[in-house]
């Protein structure tokens, strides 16, 4: 029942599909091959009632095959509307159920850094910025990371600097600093492993690790302490018929086989 | 006879004449999508110097590295600067801000939104939650936090954006400047809304009976636009939504290029500096045959 060979990316995507719930709604941002492939995913498997805007195409919806961009005008393969994007942060986003992001770093608490590593005014490396993290992770919705590497380097005890709030410092630091408390981050996904979050500490724990790797391996390329439960188990693979799914009616191109990430 | 309407198509060089030393430009479209490369080009050629430039929120990608590389940009408002999975960090926008070289305000996409948005309200502020607890607040001085009178919380306070000119690129315009997206309009009817002056490049000028014909597929009126400029294929190497898809091969191209200097001079003589208008540059990524070749909708 379950595939025998498949990508780190095709994992990502078929394990985060089934993350999402029936009859919610959400968006990705740019650059989200991984989360587009899960919402796809999701609606033809378990969830035909899910609700996905394609990013800042805007699209409702799409069910055309996956594309590099998901800013890309070809999205609008099935379409069923058009958001208006200016508007989206202040009568769309707050409504949203879930959203999707990512990072150059995310430290445990699931905080995250797009912007810059090192001292901010002499940066060791300069990221692309802050693009809507701040303010969408500020919302009370429920938010999927998702990162390609998965190294000690990325996932830092410390960020360099916060770009998007997680669950900031645990305890009452986000309602202390006046941020909405609310669901937050939930999961992140790497190539190598599944994390959640502790409800007490807020802190990262090990949900599962991927086939053929350990979760000692998991720890050796994290930077910090993850919390280690006793159920933790390895990731339910891709069945044939998800990944069967995903690679004829989702994935036409083969876009998540040729992503480069940490594993491959 | 009744008086004559003012009709708004002009050449490129007259529209980017009100672009001057120090000017606030705003640049339009998305990621790898809609960028008004044409005018962009033009501007770099005609060594104005001093912009500050914003790119439009989210997604500033070579439109904006092309005038910090050139010398033309010496400030940046910016929240993403890069070309999705073709090139996750904008070269140039990357060096200049490692090395101290240029001045760099990090906004997000939605203080962007908010400050254009206070610039169309003419307020002096627009309000978000959008930022608190993130360094963000830390490092750009332009927005404040607060405690709302109401709920005697936090909130962030971003000022207003009016931004000299705008930079657009649509699909479609008639002569009086009423604009037709082909696809997605992203944030270009803020940005027009909230810019002193707007200059739009279009694949095409269409009859203005083909605007009255359906008047809600209008995306920016003509009270917004200032000038039209007929670019056909000006967005290149981006896509222009509906027309054209984006040229990757030359997208990572331009990425290798402006990772090292020497070849960045290179690029920027082969394909700005040595050519006189679009229809060169467009002979020299390929001519009609690579055109035909993005044109697959």
């Amino acid at each position: 029942m379950f595939a025998d060979e498949y990508t780190p990316s095709e994992l990502m995507a078929i394990v985060l599909s089934r993350e999402l719930v029936d009859g919610e709604t959400g968006e990705m941002g740019a650059y989200s091959q991984i989360p587009m492939a899960a919402c796809k995913l999701a609606r033809l498997t378990h969830a035909p009632n899910l609700n996905w805007w394609c990013s800042a195409s805007s699209f409702l919806n799409p069910t055309g095959p996956l594309y590099e961009s998901s800013t890309d005008y070809r999205n609008i393969t099935g379409a069923e509307a058009v958001l208006h994007m200016n508007e989206a942060f202040f009568y769309a986003i707050p409504h949203y159920d879930f959203f999707f992001w990512g990072g150059i770093q995310i430290d445990p608490y699931g905080n995250s850094n797009l912007t810059s590593i090192g001292d901010y005014k002499k940066p060791k490396f300069r990221g692309p910025g802050c693009a809507a993290l701040p303010t969408v992770s500020a919302l009370p919705i429920k938010l999927f990371a998702y990162m390609n590497d998965h190294k000690p380097y990325t996932m830092v005890e410390k960020l360099d600097f916060l770009t998007g709030v997680g669950h900031y410092y645990g305890g009452d630091s986000k309602t202390k600093a006046g941020i909405p408390e609310g669901v937050g981050p939930v999961l992140v996904i790497t190539p190598i492993a599944v994390m959640d979050f502790d409800k007490e500490t807020k802190r990262m724990r090990l949900k599962s690790y991927h086939p053929g790797i350990t979760p000692g391996e998991v720890q050796k390329n994290t930077g910090f302490k993850l919390i280690m439960p006793d159920n933790i188990s390895e990731t339910i693979p891709p069945t044939k018929e998800e990944l069967n799914i995903l690679r004829n009616e989702i994935d036409c191109f083969g876009i998540l086989r040729k992503m480069k990430n940490s594993k491959s | 006879m009744y008086p004559k309407r003012k009709e708004k198509i002009v050449g490129i060089e007259e529209a980017l004449s009100w672009i001057t030393k120090g000017s606030f430009v705003a640049l339009g479209g998305f990621m790898i999508h809609n960028h008004p490369m044409a005018m962009v080009r033009e501007l770099v050629r005609r060594k104005t110097g001093d912009l500050t430039i914003i790119s439009t929120p989210p997604g500033g990608s070579i439109e904006a590295d092309m005038l910090i590389g050139s010398g033309q940009a010496t400030t940046i408002y910016s929240a993403y600067c890069g070309a999705e999975a073709l090139g996750p960090v904008m070269p140039n926008y990357q060096r200049k801000i490692m090395d101290d070289e240029i001045k760099n305000y990090d906004f997000d996409e939605n203080t962007i939104v908010c400050g254009y948005r206070a610039a169309v309200a003419k307020l002096p502020c627009e309000i978000t939650m959008g930022g608190l607890g993130s360094d963000m607040l830390k490092v750009n001085p332009f927005l404040k936090v607060f405690n709302d009178p109401i709920s005697n919380k936090p909130l962030v306070a971003v000022p207003p954006i009016q931004p000299d000119v705008a930079l657009l690129h649509a699909q479609r315009a008639d002569c009086y400047g009423n604009i037709q997206h082909g696809g997605s309009v992203f944030m270009d009817e803020l940005i027009a809304s909230a810019a002193k002056k707007v200059i739009i490049s279009v694949e095409e000028i269409i009859p203005h009976e083909f605007i009255t014909k359906d008047p809600f597929k209008t995306t920016i009126p003509s009270t917004l636009v200032d000038a039209i400029v007929r670019i056909p294929c000006g967005t290149h190497p981006f896509s222009s939504h509906a027309y054209y898809i984006q040229d990757e091969e030359h997208i990572k191209y331009y990425v290798k290029c402006a990772k090292d200097p020497k070849k960045y001079r290179a690029y920027l003589d082969k394909y700005v500096y040595s050519v006189k208008d679009n229809e060169e540059y467009l002979e020299k990524i390929g001519g009609v045959r690579k055109l035909f070749e993005l044109k697959i909708y």
